[in-house]
């Protein structure tokens, strides 16, 4: 006997098994096509379909992505505007957290109203631009990591978390002395590190994937990360691309489509590469927030 | 101690508060020289201008459209998709097949879109390709307005189905298990413990889902995003493509409008407040309590 009883007899376990299977495939297939059409030979895909397996295999599209330096600038604006964002607002959100769930602090519950309400009430979008350029922060690096530095709901699941924390650990640090950032740094931090991850992870992957900040405040193609350059590419139509790479591409191997698939790939690597690790994180915060609401 | 909160107050002053002042830009004929402050004010010219505008008449449809439709189809497929996954037993292949079903989540919509384009595409995309094979004509998704709103609904779905599955596993398991026994010792079937246990039992997560997604149906948060708007549309497809956000983003950093666009931005400010504080006092008046 199984310890718990479902309501579904076996069929149905085969039945749901095909759908799940046939979901799972409709989800993985996308990607899995694109992986193939990178390692293909542009002349070979335009004349027979790519559907399972790459055609005419061959990686010159890798050679071709990785001599456009703009590849390398790029993907370092990621790398750092990722791992500055994810270190800052861990910062920011843990100190504002800690303090805000200190009940005994006066003001306590102001401050966190102040804090909360951007989350329903925003100024829009065109307030927010005209602001940003006037802090001089167009064409800035900063413009990455500043504005997103802090959002409350990130500071609402830490402080839940930081609630199951036995208070008594607190106040003997308190009476024996200690300063609340080495109570901070040395009791609520290696005791949180499950919900900084969780943090980390959502703020990693959001970073990661915008693109948004650096169309409207980044004009300098240097500054922009791999998100806007795959953007352009993708949109970019087919001769143009080819004029950006003329000289550069080896014959019939390599088109604007492959070229496309292949930064595609390279672009979610990075995601699909850490997923694993990440992933029992994200379904933690997802249930940490699901209490909360 | 309040030294730990000053960076968080600093960053909601300087990039959240601050930029709410900036709606005076809505009630200006705002001109750059003399910015925020000595802009000449033409009171409600502007709301007037975007009302009577046609492409805001048609963001508004699309909007409306779009979200409506995403909410009609996917809101209740996660919720069948979870049932399934949690009534299968613990497997590899259950927790392969779940480890999949959220990985679009995470992918941009840049990426999203990029393939999307690819695989429909009317020539070489795999689906025309399929649809060939089985006898039909390709069907130009992305280069006619008719075909758009199933498009981004269906890769909307496909792309955050999984991950809205997460939300009603949690409620699935907080059902007890002894009242699955004890129907299974009066006798009743699988079916029958579906719609007098199950459904009951997560029908409060449900309730509270659904209001928090109909709050988003006009919305600076919708379900279908911006981003996603964005990264699918293309010119052609323009008419029932583009969303109020997005009317706000071309109007304004497009097309240099920056009263008009912060006029319509404080518009869809407003209705995405007074809908999430509406969805909220009913979550309150339905079940005792609400999110804040």
């Amino acid at each position: 006997m199984k310890p718990k009883i479902r309501f579904i007899f076996s069929t149905s376990q085969f039945i749901f098994g095909i759908i799940m299977f046939v979901l799972a495939a409709i989800t993985i297939y996308p990607f899995w096509y694109s992986l193939v059409y990178s390692f293909s030979s542009a002349e070979q895909a335009a004349i027979t379909n790519v559907v399972f397996w790459p055609v005419g295999f061959t990686l010159d599209n890798y050679a071709a992505v990785f001599r456009m330096q703009m590849i390398y600038t790029a993907g370092l604006i990621s790398i750092l505007r990722t791992i500055s964002g994810v270190i800052y607002s861990c910062i920011i959100t843990g100190l504002a957290s800690y303090a805000i769930s200190n009940r005994g602090l006066p003001g306590n519950r102001s401050i966190a109203i102040l804090l909360i309400i951007p989350m329903y009430v925003s100024g829009g979008l065109l307030p927010f631009y005209v602001t940003i350029v006037q802090y001089g922060l167009f064409n800035n690096f900063l413009v990455y990591i500043l504005p997103t530095g802090f959002w409350a709901f990130n500071m609402i699941l830490m402080r839940t978390y930081f609630d199951t924390i036995p208070p008594e650990m607190v106040e003997s640090a308190r009476i024996d002395g200690a300063s609340e950032l080495t109570v901070f740094l040395k009791i609520i931090l290696p005791l949180s590190m499950p919900i900084f991850a969780v943090i980390a992870i959502f703020n990693g992957v959001m970073h990661w994937n915008s693109w948004f900040d650096a169309e409207l405040f980044i004009t300098n193609f240097d500054m922009r990360p791999l998100q806007n350059i795959l953007q352009s590419l993708i949109r970019e139509n087919t001769a143009d691309l080819v004029m950006l790479m003329q000289g550069r591409i080896p014959e019939r191997t390599v088109s604007a489509e492959t070229i496309r698939m292949t930064t595609l790939i390279l672009t979610t690597l990075p995601i699909v590469f850490i997923y694993p690790f990440f992933q029992k994180h994200f379904i933690r915060g997802i249930m940490i927030g699901a209490v909360k609401a | 101690m309040y030294l730990f909160l000053l960076p968080a107050i600093v960053t909601v002053l300087a990039f959240n508060y601050r930029p709410m002042v900036g709606i005076i830009m809505a009630f200006q004929e705002y001109d750059i020289v003399n910015g925020m402050f000595d802009s000449p004010f033409v009171g409600l010219d502007n709301f007037k201008t975007f009302i009577n505008d046609k492409t805001f008449l048609l963001a508004l449809r699309n909007t409306l459209v779009i979200n409506g439709l995403y909410i009609l189809i996917g809101f209740p497929l996660p919720i069948a998709l979870a049932i399934m996954i949690f009534s299968m037993k613990d497997s590899i292949f259950k927790r392969v097949t779940q480890t999949i079903s959220y990985l679009p989540h995470f992918v941009s919509w840049v990426v999203i879109a990029g393939i999307v384009y690819k695989l429909v595409d009317v020539d070489s995309g795999i689906v025309n390709i399929l649809i060939k094979n089985l006898g039909g004509t390709p069907v130009p998704f992305m280069r006619e307005p008719g075909y758009f709103w199933s498009t981004i609904t269906s890769v909307s779905i496909w792309k955050e189905l999984g991950w809205n599955t997460i939300i009603y596993l949690a409620a699935l398991s907080a059902i007890k298990a002894d009242q699955y026994e004890a129907a299974k010792v009066d006798g009743a079937d699988g079916f029958q413990q579906l719609i007098y246990i199950t459904l009951p039992g997560i029908a409060p997560t449900i309730g509270l889902m659904l209001i928090f997604t109909m709050g988003t149906l006009i919305s600076n948060n919708s379900a279908i995003s911006f981003d996603a708007i964005y990264n699918m549309r293309n010119a052609l497809v323009a008419s029932t493509a583009d969303t109020l956000d997005y009317y706000i983003y071309v109007k304004g950093v497009r097309s240099v409008k920056y009263g008009l666009s912060t006029a319509a931005g404080l518009i869809l400010s407003l209705v995405s407040l007074f809908m999430v504080l509406g969805s909220n006092a009913i979550s309150r008046r339905i079940r005792g309590y609400g999110a804040f």
